[in-house]
């Protein structure tokens, strides 16, 4: 392992029945590093996401933070080793607050020492919440405001904030700017790219490749599973992450790649 | 109404602005004759932010609904009936809505996490049984009583939570429809088919005596109210209940223990099925099997306290609300000597109604999630 790299992954396998969603995937994130995770829909971009959050346990193969073995477990365990994830689908909770979406699954209580059926410490909770959102700039009216009476751009600003606002050493963030409009896509990019200065590696997925030239430093792609190349983020390797994606030849690949109905079923202008 | 879902539209739209049908008339909460219109920048009628105001106020006026709505019963049958607004007919109002309302409260723990537990009516039964059953047999025992009724129940929801969470059968509703009809036949077997007489004297004491001017059943559902309430508002397991309920996945993913939290949910309504079963025993001064009936009027208590059966969203005190209601309208009824054949036909109504009023909810949520979308697009 390089003296540098903060997170490694190295040859993770996970397969759903005879499927390789994932097949002995390696690669490293050093510190304040951005890097970009491409790859086609069914590539396994989300699937070794998931494996790095510690939510899906991979069938073969490590993953090293620190030079530490994680281990598939609880979140709150993730979130106490510097790890936050920003999910696809928000994975936030209509019915809570603002303030509680924030911490659900690791609330400040009281005596902290019973954890689980401990007393939540709203009031805590709450200023805790608005210093967060300060320091993140984000804007947010009312923190006791259900998450489910927000505007999209806002419940995305609250899930970004909820994955980026604990994390020490790296974010891993699952196409973060899908639904958004272009004001609330620039505001999440700024949140991203403000991650490095604060000594925070991130994961980007995304479809978008001019937003990927933006933020990112390092491309990793993806394809059917398996880690078919890297290249450096720029404006000139547009062409080969495009034939990296679709494994084609490259404007026959850009056609493909123009074609493809975005996974969420949101248009997606920039490709 | 006008039509509001079709004139609804998505977030996002634009400059869509919300007037009064006359373009400057007052704003208010029941917002039916309003219509949407597309207006161009800074055109008449209210800002986006004086609406959501509007908005908020009017989905917390909402959420308070069952309180206000059984006022105005009160009030009607205060007005149709002289006897009505005493304290004594009250008192036999909040007496006879105890059962159901204890039953209600173990159900509201069930239809948080957006999930029935229809056995708790006949848990109710089992456990009536089982107190006259021990009382009959081991008169030695007194106190001893109580904490066998409720492990009585306790196993009924254990066994619910086994098969549901453990075994995976996720259909709790016809896992509970199953276990509905063989707890009512284990009550059957106790009780050789009939009602068992005689309860333990300390239950008839709690069911029948007053302490500090309060009568023991209003005191036992105030007291276990409490209690719910500050467990689903406060203690960390409670809220994750609540979480449970809003996404199961986003809990699972946050690191909720998602599956020991549904496990434990059966077993706590099935905890409120047996202290309601203690109360029942008490009041009846008689072990006797339950139809199973009751547990569907203690469902519809928890709908017409505003809580919504896919999850998420429920107040103890609402629910409270709800069960004094259908105990209001029984007994309003009998003052009024309607004949008590059609007591089931109001309460089907007021049950209706909820449902309708949790629509009109949803409705005003949606404008004001738009109202919130055009305070951002436009002030941010």
């Amino acid at each position: 392992m390089s003296a540098d790299a903060l997170l490694q992954v190295d040859r993770v396998t996970k397969r759903f029945g005879n499927h390789a969603a994932l097949d002995a995937v390696s690669f490293t994130v050093r510190e304040r590093e951005v890097v970009a995770l491409l790859g086609d829909n069914g590539a396994g971009k989300s699937t070794l996401v998931k494996c790095i959050a510690g939510v899906t346990r991979p069938d073969e193969g490590r993953i090293y933070l620190d030079g530490e073995q994680m281990h598939a477990g609880p979140q709150a365990v993730r979130r106490a080793h510097g790890v936050g994830v920003v999910y696809q689908d928000l994975a936030l909770f209509d019915n809570l607050s603002v303030a509680e979406n924030l911490f659900a699954g690791s609330e400040p209580c009281w005596p902290r020492r019973l954890k689980s059926i401990g007393i939540v410490k709203k009031r805590a909770m709450l200023e805790e919440a608005r210093s967060t959102f300060q320091r993140l700039e984000v804007t947010i009216p009312n923190l006791k405001t259900p998450v489910g009476l927000l505007s999209g751009g806002q419940r995305q600003a609250i899930a970004v904030a909820k994955g980026i606002a604990f994390a020490q050493k790296i974010v891993l963030l699952d196409e973060p700017t899908a639904a958004l409009g272009l004001r609330e896509r620039g505001n999440v990019l700024r949140l991203v790219s403000q991650l490095p200065r604060n000594g925070v590696a991130v994961i980007l997925i995304s479809h978008n490749l001019e937003e990927v030239i933006a933020v990112a430093d390092r491309c990793v792609i993806l394809r059917q599973g398996k880690l078919v190349g890297e290249v450096p983020a720029t404006q000139a390797s547009h062409e080969a992450m495009v034939s990296l994606i679709v494994g084609g030849q490259p404007a026959l690949a850009d056609a493909q790649v123009r074609q493809q109905p975005p996974a969420n079923g949101q248009a997606n202008p920039n490709l | 109404m006008p039509a509001r879902a079709e004139a609804e539209p998505a977030p996002g739209n634009g400059s869509l602005e919300c007037t009064g049908s006359d373009g400057t008339g007052a704003p208010d909460a029941g917002a039916g004759q309003r219509r949407w219109r597309p207006l161009p920048p800074g055109g008449p009628g209210f800002s986006p932010h004086r609406q959501s105001i509007i908005l908020s106020a009017a989905l917390r006026l909402i959420a308070a609904g069952p309180l206000f709505v059984l006022a105005c019963i009160w009030l009607v049958f205060a007005f149709l009936s002289p006897y009505f607004l005493t304290l004594s007919n009250l008192t036999n109002v909040l007496i006879q809505s105890s059962s159901v309302a204890l039953l209600a409260l173990g159900a509201l723990v069930v239809v948080i996490v957006g999930s029935l537990d229809l056995s708790l009516g006949s848990t109710v039964g089992l456990c009536t049984i089982v107190g006259a059953v021990m009382f009959r047999d081991h008169p030695g025992l007194g106190w001893l009583v109580v904490p066998t009724v409720i492990g009585a129940g306790l196993a009924i929801g254990l066994v619910n939570s086994v098969v549901i969470v453990s075994m995976r059968i996720g259909n709790a509703f016809i896992v509970t429809l199953g276990m509905l009809y063989a707890v009512q036949s284990l009550s059957y077997v106790a009780s050789g088919g009939t009602q068992v007489a005689g309860e333990p004297g300390y239950l008839l004491a709690l069911a029948n005596d007053k302490l500090a001017g309060i009568p023991g059943p209003v005191l036992l559902v105030l007291v276990a109210g409490g209690v719910l309430a500050f467990f689903l508002n406060r203690v960390v397991w409670g809220r994750w209940i609540l979480a449970i309920g809003g996404s199961a996945d986003a809990a699972g993913r946050v690191g909720i223990p998602v599956r020991k939290v549904l496990f434990s949910v059966y077993l706590i309504a099935s905890f409120f099925a047996a202290v309601a079963g203690i109360l029942v025993a008490g009041l009846n001064d008689a072990g006797a099997p339950d139809s199973g009936n009751s547990i569907l009027l203690a469902i519809a208590a928890v709908v017409i306290g505003g809580a919504r059966l896919t999850g998420g969203r429920g107040s103890v005190w609402a629910t409270l609300a709800g069960a004094v209601i259908l105990g209001t309208i029984t007994n309003g009824l009998t003052l009024l000597s309607v004949s008590p054949n059609w007591t089931p036909f109001a309460i089907g109504a007021v049950l209706i109604a909820a449902v309708g009023l949790d629509t009109l909810r949803g409705n005003i949520e949606g404008r004001l999630r738009i109202r919130q979308a055009q305070i951002q697009a436009g002030g941010a």
